[in-house]
């Protein structure tokens, strides 16, 4: 079944359809807010839990018409704008990292495991820099594999504003981690 | 056209086309860099990889909770669906009924061959008995039957008289008018009077002193047609007799009636005869 076909199922009292487009989405979804959301996996749920809140209340919100997975980012998108501007010192409390990440496992001492980490790290560091417009271009990109085109329909902007965004934002990071890049990951 | 970062992951830099050469060159400009580029997504992808959360189990218990509340009915028919304990399926023949059923039917099945089956056999039995009784019957018959008397007035319908009167013989000279209503007689004075009627019309007499039957316009059945072959032959007979005792009452047959044979024996037609006293 389509994720159209589901929604609908569940506008009708049907939990299995619900059950199954939680499990198709519940997991990219998380991962969006934790990265949206400075890795706050707390709020993050918090998050999850209200989007599917509001999609048990008001299923007609979907129009059927459309990709739910682009609907879906779209929502969460402004969920996350609406955050920022709750907060409004968003840079200032958790400067992109959570405690996951300040948590090294230094037991993993295979070169490849090294590398992953430290690549990890710098990109953590480097995406905070870039500004919110390109970041969450690359991420839906690389990260909740979008594409330009779903890009542009959860973000409402035309698909040559992304493909900008998006040169920009991979310049930029590939520059800042040229040095931390995984060494099997290298030169095919 | 794939995007730029589609190409750097999925082409190596020699198998570029002039259009993707075109597309990346603003991202990098020598394969050096288009090598550099292509490691730098295989971290990102590990990167995402390992990225992915997974959600709670008490959040999918929430949204459980607020979905049932939102469909009360529909969620307490669901659970109601899974305590209820499902009919156990029997398949059709395994019913008793259906045994039974078909119990009936076989053994109404064998009942019926089975009487068909012995009626063909007392048929049988019995053609063969009927064979063997056909091949007797007409010699016993032929025996016990008993040779028939002509069949004057018995058990027909056709009236035959004959009366003949038999004078001197003068009348051989005689002349025997045949009356066109089936009378023929003969009346000589001194002579032989010989005088029967025939009340069928069919009987019609032909022009040359014979009679021939025709066939009965009305007849209505075998058993009509062959009362009427009987007539035939019973007054051809009669005129036959008529006329020799008419022509030749000494029985003296002369060239005329050489080829004449009665069909009636002398002593039958002599029986026939009545002497009119």
């Amino acid at each position: 079944m389509t994720d159209e076909q589901l929604v609908i199922g569940m506008a009708g009292g049907d939990q299995r359809a619900f059950d199954k487009l939680y499990g198709r989405y519940s997991s990219a979804l998380l991962s969006y807010f934790m990265r949206m959301l400075w890795r706050d996996r707390e709020k993050s749920e918090d998050f999850v839990h209200d989007f599917f809140t509001k999609l048990i209340h008001r299923p007609e919100l979907f129009d059927t018409t459309r990709s739910f997975k682009t609907w879906m980012y779209s929502v969460a998108n402004n969920m996350c704008k609406n955050e920022y501007k709750k907060q409004e010192i968003r840079k200032n409390t958790s400067n992109g990292l959570d405690s996951s990440y300040a948590v090294m496992d230094v037991n993993k001492n295979t070169e490849n495991q090294v590398h992953h980490t430290l690549f990890k790290e710098a990109y953590n560091y480097q995406v905070t820099q870039l500004e919110e417009k390109h970041r969450e271009v690359f991420e839906m990109r690389h990260f909740d594999g979008l594409s330009i085109k779903e890009i542009a329909q959860a973000l409402e902007i035309s698909e040559g504003t992304i493909k900008s965004r998006l040169f920009y934002a991979t310049k930029y990071l590939a520059q800042g981690l040229k040095e931390y890049q995984p060494e099997h990951t290298k030169t095919t | 056209m794939n995007t730029f970062d589609e190409i750097i992951q999925t082409k190596a830099y020699n198998d570029l086309s002039s259009a993707e050469l075109e597309v990346i060159q603003e991202l990098v400009s020598s394969e050096e860099e288009y090598n550099e580029m292509k490691s730098f997504y295989a971290g990102i992808d590990q990167l995402a990889i390992s990225n992915i959360e997974e959600v709670s189990p008490s959040v999918k218990s929430s949204l459980n909770s607020v979905f049932q509340a939102k469909h009360p009915g529909i969620s307490q028919n669901w659970n109601a669906s899974a305590e209820v304990e499902e009919k156990k399926l029997v398949p059709i023949y395994s019913t008793t009924w259906f045994r039974v059923a078909a119990l009936l039917v076989l053994s109404a099945g064998v009942i019926t061959v089975w009487v068909s089956m012995s009626e063909n056999q007392l048929e049988k039995s019995e053609k063969v008995q009927l064979t063997a009784s056909t091949d007797s019957v007409p010699q016993e018959k032929l025996k016990v039957e008993p040779k028939k008397k002509f069949p004057l007035n018995e058990g027909n319908e056709k009236q035959y008289t004959a009366s003949s009167t038999m004078f001197k013989d003068e009348a051989l000279d005689q002349q025997t008018p045949i009356t066109s209503n089936g009378t023929l007689s003969s009346t000589a004075t001194g002579g032989t009077t010989y005088q029967w009627t025939i009340s069928d019309k069919s009987l019609a007499p032909s022009p040359r002193g014979t009679y021939n039957i025709s066939p009965s316009a009305s007849s209505a059945g075998k058993k009509k047609s062959e009362d009427e072959k009987e007539t035939r032959s019973v007054v051809d007979g009669l005129s036959r007799a008529g006329l020799d005792a008419d022509l030749n009452p000494g029985g003296v047959y002369g060239e005329s009636t050489k080829d004449y044979k009665p069909s009636i024996s002398t002593t039958d037609m002599l029986s026939l005869i009545e002497p009119s006293f």
